[in-house]
């Protein structure tokens, strides 16, 4: 029974590396630096969080409604970590996303008093000498929980460095970007990076990462991307964009979230050049007027979540997950991911095709409804 | 559950209102009356109206909608002569230019100021074949964008248009509305809500001469199949060699039959043993824990 940091005695073995950066923490695989997308059941999907220095492309459902939350948890877990953010949309006024972030539940640990007139434990008693997490962890809390009925304090927004980008001061695009919307966001996050200190090439020790958020990257206000055929080579925009965008977030301390609506592209290949330009690319599938809403297996879900493509970052193997099939929820106050577990097969609902072969008996005016059970 | 949401948005009483509403029909059934239906409830409300007309001239227009009973104001863009200006080097309206500063003169020289209006386009399709679709697309969000526009609504044609085009504007649209060619005639609309929800309905509706509709829920067009029917049920019972009904005396006997397990729950069970002759009775407790 330690009276360490944390309720759990496990200690990491090897040099404690002392993590400087507020909201990061080091894998467990492969002592990489993470971050949280907000979500826990993302993060776990990850491999324990989004590693710095990776991008994330999340194909949107086809109404904008889950993708956005998820921007939204991303942007409000860098809001509560201090992360500097840069944020860009032209389908809507970015002030109007980062306005609505979900708060967190979890108060500042300098508020609260612990309590230490609780309850006597009566089954756990051993605990009982054991000090509260709370008090020694301070700021550094990986992922919080966020609750979507509440709007995040404005006073929290403005007291991060974030900057929003609305597509209305552009530059004509050069060499493989020639849409200049695409170039001008470019050189926005570059000179953010730059102005940060960020890159790896500069050689004093970093102390906060940036979060960078593309809302509805490819929809078409941007482009033609989602044109039928590549027309004029206008697609070479976009992809050259998000190759260069992962360049950029690789050589310096950020993390890139883009969300491209692809149900729009009506030619498949661009979706897959974008894959392989990413790094964790997932797609999201919504239940909403589709025929999937009304099938009893999807009953309590809200859509069916792809993953893609999971890259394997500084490791030979990228995160191994044991199952395949993964659900999203959106209940009133959060969204998770889930496994979508089948309901069992019980005898009487299987139908057993071998059977159908056999004999129908009955009279030949009856159409093939008749149940199999009727002789014993 | 009849949520009447076509009713909603052609009274114009959904709130907020739709900042764009697209409204598509096919060659086979038009959705021009659907509009008119729209237009008069916005003119009821005293808006100013700014339409834009490809097909219809505006005289035609006004007369079908009798103008002169409302309160509200009706601007006309005439793009039926000569849109592209090879009569005449002034024509009315150059659909060539982008969409959103041909709707946007007429503003301007209106009354300024913070007076909201009503943005209609009359076939999207036929403005489609004079610009650029990026720039045509751009100039929609820019007009259902800006301060002093209410509402744009959009009609277009479902099959004429090239189907990228037309699931960008779908898109970007706040509302959509399919008019379908069914008798009666109904409409599948789509209501995208600001704050993330999305409602969706297959309703049937009349209009009326006076450009009045009623709306009612639609039947669904697929009945899942019953899995029994009476009458197989009847032939299935004289299949079998038994015999599963009750008449009504058995099922008061039925009823009336007290179970041994109710019976001992109202009375109280009582446990008779009597022990073998290999049997160790003792009455002691070795535990010593029972509190009888």
């Amino acid at each position: 029974m330690s009276h360490g940091s944390s309720v759990s005695s496990f200690q990491k073995k090897g040099k404690a590396k002392l993590v400087s950066i507020p909201g990061t923490r080091p894998s467990l695989h492969n002592a990489q630096l993470l971050i949280s997308t907000g979500l826990p059941s993302l993060d776990y999907l990850l491999g324990g969080g989004l590693a710095v220095g990776s991008l994330l492309i999340v194909e949107e459902d086809r109404y904008d409604v889950y993708s956005k939350l998820f921007l939204k948890y991303f942007l409000a877990e860098g809001m509560m970590n201090g992360h500097m953010t840069t944020l860009a949309s032209l389908d809507m006024s970015p002030q109007s996303i980062i306005s609505d972030l979900p708060s967190s539940g979890d108060t500042n640990p300098d508020d609260t008093a612990v309590d230490m007139t609780d309850t006597q434990m009566t089954i756990a008693w051993r605990y009982q000498n054991q000090k509260s997490q709370s008090s020694s962890i301070s700021s550094n809390k990986f992922g919080h929980s966020y609750d979507l009925t509440k709007v995040m304090n404005s006073s929290l927004i403005d007291k991060v460095d974030v900057e929003l980008w609305d597509g209305k001061i552009t530059e004509e695009g050069k060499g493989m970007v020639k849409n200049k919307y695409y170039w001008s966001l470019l050189q926005f996050i570059k000179k953010r990076i730059e102005s940060g200190n960020l890159s790896t090439s500069f050689n004093k020790a970093k102390t906060n990462v940036m979060r960078i958020a593309l809302h509805s990257l490819g929809s078409p206000l941007w482009g033609w991307e989602f044109s039928q055929h590549e027309k004029d080579h206008q697609w070479e925009s976009l992809t050259a964009f998000i190759y260069m965008l992962r360049a950029l977030v690789r050589s310096s301390f950020s993390i890139g979230m883009v969300t491209i609506p692809s149900h729009l592209f009506v030619d498949p290949a661009l979706m897959s050049r974008l894959t392989t330009a990413g790094d964790f690319v997932v797609r999201l599938e919504s239940f909403q007027g589709s025929e999937k809403e009304t099938n009893p297996v999807f009953k309590d879900y809200h859509g069916l979540f792809h993953i893609v493509k999971l890259s394997a970052l500084n490791s030979l193997v990228p995160p191994l997950l044991d199952s395949t099939d993964w659900v999203f929820r959106l209940k009133r106050r959060s969204l998770t991911i889930e496994r979508l577990h089948l309901p069992p097969e019980l005898s009487e609902t299987v139908s057993r095709d071998q059977e159908e072969t056999v004999t129908k008996s009955g009279p030949a005016c009856i159409g093939g409804k008749l149940p199999k059970h009727l002789d014993f | 559950m009849f949520k009447n949401i076509l009713g909603k948005v052609l009274k114009c009483s959904e709130t907020p209102i739709p900042r764009f509403l697209l409204l598509t029909d096919t060659s086979e059934v038009c959705g021009r009356g659907v509009l008119w239906s729209i237009m008069q409830s916005h003119l009821h409300n005293n808006a100013s109206i700014i339409y834009l007309s490809t097909e219809l001239s505006p005289e035609h227009i006004k007369s079908s909608l009798n103008v002169k009973e409302s309160n509200g104001k009706l601007h006309f863009h005439d793009a039926t002569v000569d849109p592209c200006g090879w009569d005449n080097d002034q024509p009315n309206v150059n659909v060539a230019q982008p969409l959103h500063n041909i709707m946007n003169s007429s503003y301007v020289k209106g009354s300024g100021g913070t007076q909201k209006v009503v943005m209609v386009i009359d076939r999207l399709e036929k403005i489609a074949l004079y610009q650029d679709p990026l720039q045509l697309i751009r100039s929609l969000h820019i007009l259902a964008s800006e301060e002093h526009v209410q509402q744009l609504i959009v009609l277009s044609g479902r099959d004429v248009l090239p189907e990228n085009i037309l699931s960008a504007v779908c898109h970007l649209a706040s509302a959509v509305v399919y008019v379908l060619p069914t008798t009666p005639s109904s409409c599948k609309v789509v209501l995208k809500k600001p704050s993330g929800k999305v409602l969706k309905s297959h309703e049937e509706f009349t209009l009326t001469p006076d450009l009045q509709v009623q709306v009612r829920k639609a039947q669904s067009q697929t009945t899942s199949p019953s899995t029994t029917d009476p009458e197989t049920d009847a032939i299935l019972a004289a299949q079998t060699t038994f015999n599963l009904a009750l008449t009504d005396d058995q099922r008061r006997a039925k009823n009336n039959l007290l179970l041994p397990h109710t019976r001992i729950q109202s009375t109280g069970g009582q446990i008779h043993y009597t022990p073998d002759d290999v049997d160790d009775w003792d009455d002691d407790d070795p535990d010593d824990d029972l509190d009888i």
